[in-house]
């Protein structure tokens, strides 16, 4: 009766197992420790202790995924439902980075709004969580299970100023539609699970072969996922909720959504899409083209319309999405060494554009008109001039890194033969540098008369974030072949494996 | 010794950026002054009978794409370079010292001087690329912030878009030109020695030259230029107009013809461009006649002129490319100072009017005198340096097609019409009714020596280029790797 | 026709009349009323799959436990009936319409598909032991992750 399960598994493979996983080992133990702290320490110390505890537990996962990476990274652990290999570690590496700016920079916003500090810590360190897992998914079910950590935790951080109706609707906009896209991934791994019989993405990668295209269970698999997923990275036309729960939501959440998020999600439609599903290529790639056409068309449209800061970076980040996607599209190494390129810079550039913006927080509420932003260049010369630097690096100036993550795109999109897709991308970028030079129209514009809304609060954090991601975006312009090569590095698991 | 020619001004600008206001203006003079003679000693040392690129310097940059950090002089770059350093000094110069913020726009004005010596110095395509890109940011800020007229931000706005579209096209250009090449590489003589077949190059052909026709501009891609001109101060404008344009023809020459040589596909693009440059020939000089703004007709005349480099250079043949370098050195230095001539007008007069303007002559000799000889200049008069050019450009073209040449001649003979209406009518035509009344506040004074200063160098290089052309012609041969197109 | 069948299609129609009353009803009670149709359903259906442990866990644990807390909880606040009116006349049939497109798009595509032959089943699937194998041999990483999502739930309440 108890003959049938033999489990072999021995202590030095539960080591290396837990060593594979060191980074998302490392944050959840500081999420564990935050969340007791948070309950034993008197209230005017938890804040503090918290966001201490976090970096603490995101700086070393940062070192660990340094280190593994250095010094020869793994491959799959837990029986290959996890994986540490030199992908995995590229994005956990990127977690625990935006991880550390977003801490900082909430860390002072909610001191300013007068709200509580340590439950926002803890939910971040919870999505980052769910983010590494989703990076280092080596099965469907961990996919999905890193998707919905992520996302609850999102839910909650932003409607995490409850007093706040915008911020209500955007966690409640974000949750139903959330929830959605979360159905509909589910629904296509079930037809996936159905067609192949496993949910461990490198079997699914051998079971499905180019012979395969025929089979509807994968197709309808494929374009669900497609869907969900699409609407994870918010790319047209499932980008409805982006702006709407972007401007409720408190800054620093959506600083850190809209780089982290973004990155998780395109973390997941490459382990899913060009790992697992490599030989349905034609498939999802007629699928993806069309939503990153529409992607770049629909983002900087819409972007220039927009009146607060919020929502234009919003719409500026499904532009980006659709930007990304070419590389996806693209796939192969150089194709996903971009993608991987692009999200690193992006996060210096994005991040760093929103890190400036709360500085204009208060307990008024957030700055985020193209109006706060008159005469910043003469009121801080420091935020005015780094603001200019994040504006002309989204919007692709050499020599901050944004031009090259595009040099690095568009070359892979040429290489692939999406030639018609890359001067799409080149001819609205175009339209984008319209309402990014409307930014820098206001912050070198004079001071205004009346006095401003919002002035700087106590801001020594944030600033300190600003002045990193500044150096990150100008500096990783010309030594761009380093991350590159990083990039390259991460690519290669997703290859092997074919 | 390359690098510091754009390295010295770019960070010279950022130094000037955050030095006190005289200290800017003195820094900024000096780094001017320092890069100025940085280029001549190039210049002087340049071995005309060397070929190949020289002082060259080369290093790995992007390994996993072939970028490499490659700069080098030829003949090509050598006397712009020093047309660079030149009118960026006489720019630093020419800027007051009440100048409103006058750190920040001597900066940025290094800055983007800094650019265009990259640009100039660039053999790797990327490269090319980024100083290319990167002219444009403070370009864009000179023009919006110290802008004059009613809309600088949307001068500077339609001049940003406007070169961006076209600078976006490239950039797919130059992606393509490294996927399609079988030499995989950015590095311009590799490339030129492995162009992709002429399909390809036709559409390559059209990226890139969109790129250089809107910067030129080449009609019909020019409608930035006269809001951009009009509203550009002084000092900027001088860089504008003197280097910036040049930016584009000198890209046609280094980077369009080697690595396109034969753009054949649907159509043969080496014949649409000088039709275009023949028809913005005229177009430019009818525009001119019409206008009543000095700094608008100056800004039309200029359109016409570029389009002589524009067909010079698709002249392909030697005499009309050797035409184009030495016109695009002679409308460099022409057309700087006619704008500070207008500027000095527009300071003791207040007005650009032409129909306005009457009789300054006798109040103020020197500057008619020296009004006179860029007017000269300017409408090609022989013994003056843009005669040279002109000449050489249009015998090019007659030998590529007689009614090319024929047509390009309107330029010239419009040339004079409004060159001399404008000098006439502000110099020497009757005041009529009573003598003078000038407006309240006018002073009608002739030019102060620091002017006449600024000024005699461009008088003198007038002179010079028009009775030895040698000078700069003599260099020409001496061409980098893979710009054989070029039968120099 | 087997048995198994009738019983399958008779716990999907449950499930789904219990669905559309979670959403249609307009008092909290008859909600949560319908959502326990629902996870009895949907117990069933384990069931015939021969998940015996997942049955018994549906019914103990979700029809159970949670329900019960939930209706607690409404109670407690007291059972507001819903106020709302009908806001968006047009946009409900627009969403029938999709829904439907929708549903006759899967049916379309899943017609005439050859499914595999299903994997020939442990004998003691289905059991506890084997899920509990299962979740701390193959499955330790999803399992241990699940932990930390109720967490994150629990703190984000």
């Amino acid at each position: 009766m108890i003959a049938a399960a033999q489990v072999t598994y021995t202590a030095a493979q539960a080591w290396s197992d837990l060593a594979q996983i060191g980074p998302i080992v490392a944050v959840t133990v500081a999420l564990l420790v935050a969340v007791v702290v948070d309950l034993l320490l008197p209230r005017g110390l938890r804040g503090p202790v918290v966001t201490v505890i976090a970096i603490v537990g995101l700086v070393s996962a940062l070192a660990i995924a340094a280190y593994r990476l250095v010094n020869g990274y793994g491959g799959p652990a837990y029986f290959r439902f996890v994986s540490g290999d030199a992908f995995a570690l590229f994005f956990e590496m990127l977690f625990a980075l935006i991880g550390v700016l977003a801490v900082i920079v909430s860390s002072s916003y909610v001191r300013r709004r007068g709200l509580y500090e340590a439950e926002l810590q803890v939910l971040t360190l919870a999505a980052i969580v769910g983010m590494m897992s989703l990076a280092a998914a080596g099965s469907l079910v961990t996919v999905f299970l890193g998707l919905e950590l992520l996302s609850i935790a999102l839910y909650v951080s932003c409607g995490y100023n409850r007093i706040e109706l915008p911020s209500q609707e955007s966690a409640a906009k974000y949750l139903i539609i959330g929830g959605f896209a979360s159905a509909f991934v589910l629904y296509g791994m079930a037809l996936i699970y159905g067609a192949t019989g496993t949910t461990v993405l490198s079997d699914i990668a051998t079971r499905v072969t180019s012979d395969s295209a025929g089979n509807p269970l994968l197709l309808l698999g494929v374009l669900l996922m497609g869907v969900g997923f699409a609407f994870k990275v918010s790319a047209a036309p499932f980008h409805m909720w982006t702006p709407d729960v972007y401007q409720g939501a408190p800054l620093p959440v959506t600083a850190f959504m809209s780089v982290a998020t973004k990155a998780a999600a395109f973390a997941m439609i490459l382990r899913v899409f060009n790992y697992g599903l490599g030989h349905l290529g034609p498939e999802w790639q007629v699928l993806l083209a069309f939503t990153a056409a529409a992607s770049m068309v629909v983002g900087n449209l819409m972007a220039i319309v927009q009146a607060s800061l919020k929502r234009m970076l919003a719409y500026s980040g499904v532009a980006h999405a659709g930007y990304i996607l070419v590389g996806v599209l693209a796939g192969g190494r150089a194709g996903v060494a971009a993608v991987l390129f692009y999200l690193f810079g992006y996060v210096f550039m994005n991040f760093g554009a929103f890190a400036v913006v709360s500085t204009l927080s208060g307990p008024a509420g957030d700055g985020d008109l193209y109006e706060d932003l008159n005469g910043l260049a003469y009121r801080n010369p420091t935020l005015g001039v780094l603001m200019s630097v994040f504006m002309l690096s989204l919007a692709g100036f050499p020599p901050m890194v944004g031009f090259f993550g595009k040099v690095f795109l568009f070359t892979a999109g040429i290489s692939a033969g999406w030639t018609w897709l890359v001067v799409l991308a080149v001819l609205t970028s175009v339209v984008s540098v319209y309402y990014y030079f409307r930014v820098l129209f206001h912050v070198w514009s004079p001071l205004p008369e009346a006095p401003v809304r919002f002035a700087f609060g106590p801001v020594r954090g944030p600033v300190t974030v600003v002045l990193l991601a500044g150096v990150f975006a100008v500096a990783l312009g010309p030594l761009s072949g380093f991350l590159l090569q990083v990039g390259l590095n991460g690519a290669a698991p997703l290859l092997s494996g074919r | 010794m390359l690098s510091a020619i754009w390295i010295l001004p770019a960070l010279g600008g950022l130094i000037v950026c955050f030095l006190p206001r005289g200290a800017a203006r003195v820094g900024a003079i000096l780094v001017a002054l320092a890069e100025l003679a940085l280029t001549l000693v190039v210049a002087a040392t340049f071995d005309a009978s060397h070929h190949g690129y020289q002082y060259a310097e080369q290093a790995s940059w992007i390994a996993q794409f072939n970028v490499s950090y490659h700069l080098g002089v030829d003949g090509l770059s050598v006397w712009l370079l020093v047309l660079n350093a030149l009118i960026g000094a006489l720019a630093v110069l020419a800027t007051p010292a009440a100048w409103p913020r006058a750190s920040a726009f001597l900066g940025l004005m290094l800055l983007m001087e800094s650019g265009m010596a990259g640009v100039f110095l660039s053999v790797d395509l990327l490269l090319f690329y980024v100083f290319w890109e990167a002219m444009l940011i403070p370009a864009y800020f000179l023009l919006w912030l110290w802008g004059e007229g009613e809309r600088p931000n949307y001068a500077a706005l339609k001049f940003v878009l406007f070169t961006l579209v076209g600078s976006l096209l490239m950039l797919v250009g130059v992606l393509g030109e490294y996927v399609f090449s079988s030499a995989h590489t950015f590095d311009l003589p590799a490339l030129a020695a492995q162009p992709p077949s002429p399909a390809i190059q036709f559409g390559l052909f059209a990226l890139f030259a969109a790129a250089f026709a809107v910067k030129i501009p080449v009609w019909p891609l020019h409608s930035w230029l006269p809001d951009a001109y009009m509203s550009a101060p002084t000092p900027f404008l001088l860089l504008l107009a003197g280097v910036m344009g040049k930016t584009g023809a000198y890209g046609m020459l280094r980077v369009l013809l080697p690595l396109n040589p034969h753009p054949v596909n649907w159509w043969d693009w080496n014949w649409v461009l000088p039709v275009l440059a023949v028809i913005g020939i005229a177009w430019g000089a009818l525009l001119a006649l019409a206008q009543r703004d000095l700094k608008a007709l100056v800004a039309y005349s200029s359109i016409s002129h570029m389009g002589f480099i524009v067909l010079g250079i698709f002249a392909l043949n030697a005499q009309g490319q050797e035409g184009a370098l030495v016109q695009m050195l002679n409308h460099g230095i022409i057309v700087p100072a006619l704008f500070l001539i207008v500027a000095w007008i527009y300071a003791r007069t207040g007005s650009r009017d032409r129909s306005v303007l009457t009789g300054l002559a006798p109040a103020m000799p020197v500057l008619a005198g020296v009004f006179l000889v860029v007017t000269m200049a300017a409408l090609g008069l022989p013994g003056l340096n843009s005669f040279v050019g002109e000449f050489m450009t249009l015998l090019g073209a007659w030998q590529l097609s007689p009614w090319l040449a024929v047509a390009g001649c309107i330029g010239l003979i419009l040339a004079p019409i409004y060159m001399l209406r404008l000098f006439q009518g502000a110099m020497y035509t009757e005041v009529a009714g009573p003598p003078d009344h000038p407006a309240e506040g006018v002073v009608r004074k002739d030019m102060a020596r620091g002017e006449l200063a600024l000024i005699a160098p461009l008088l003198a290089l007038m002179f010079v280029l028009g009775l030895y052309p040698y000078l700069v012609v003599h260099a020409l041969p001496a061409l980098g790797q893979g710009m054989q197109v070029l039968h120099w | 026709m087997g048995p198994a069948t009738i019983v399958f299609w008779l716990a999907s129609a449950v499930a789904l009349a219990g669905g559309l009353g979670v959403v249609l009803f307009k008092e909290p009670i008859r909600n949560v009323l319908s959502l326990v149709l629902v996870m009895l359903s949907l117990a069933v259906l384990f069931l015939l799959l021969s998940a015996q442990f997942v049955f018994a866990v549906q019914v103990i644990v979700y029809a159970g436990a949670v329900m019960v807390l939930f209706l607690f909880v409404i109670t407690l606040l007291g059972p507001v009936r819903e106020q709302g009116t009908v806001r968006l006349p047009w946009q409900i049939f627009i969403s029938a319409v999709v829904i439907a497109a929708f549903a006759g798009f899967l049916v379309a595509m899943l017609r005439g598909v050859s499914y595999r032959t299903p994997d020939a089943a442990d004998p003691i699937f289905g059991s506890v032991q084997s899920i509990g194998v299962g979740l701390f041999t193959d499955y330790l990483f999803p399992f241990e992750l699940t932990s930390i999502l109720l967490l994150v739930a629990a703190v984000g309440c």
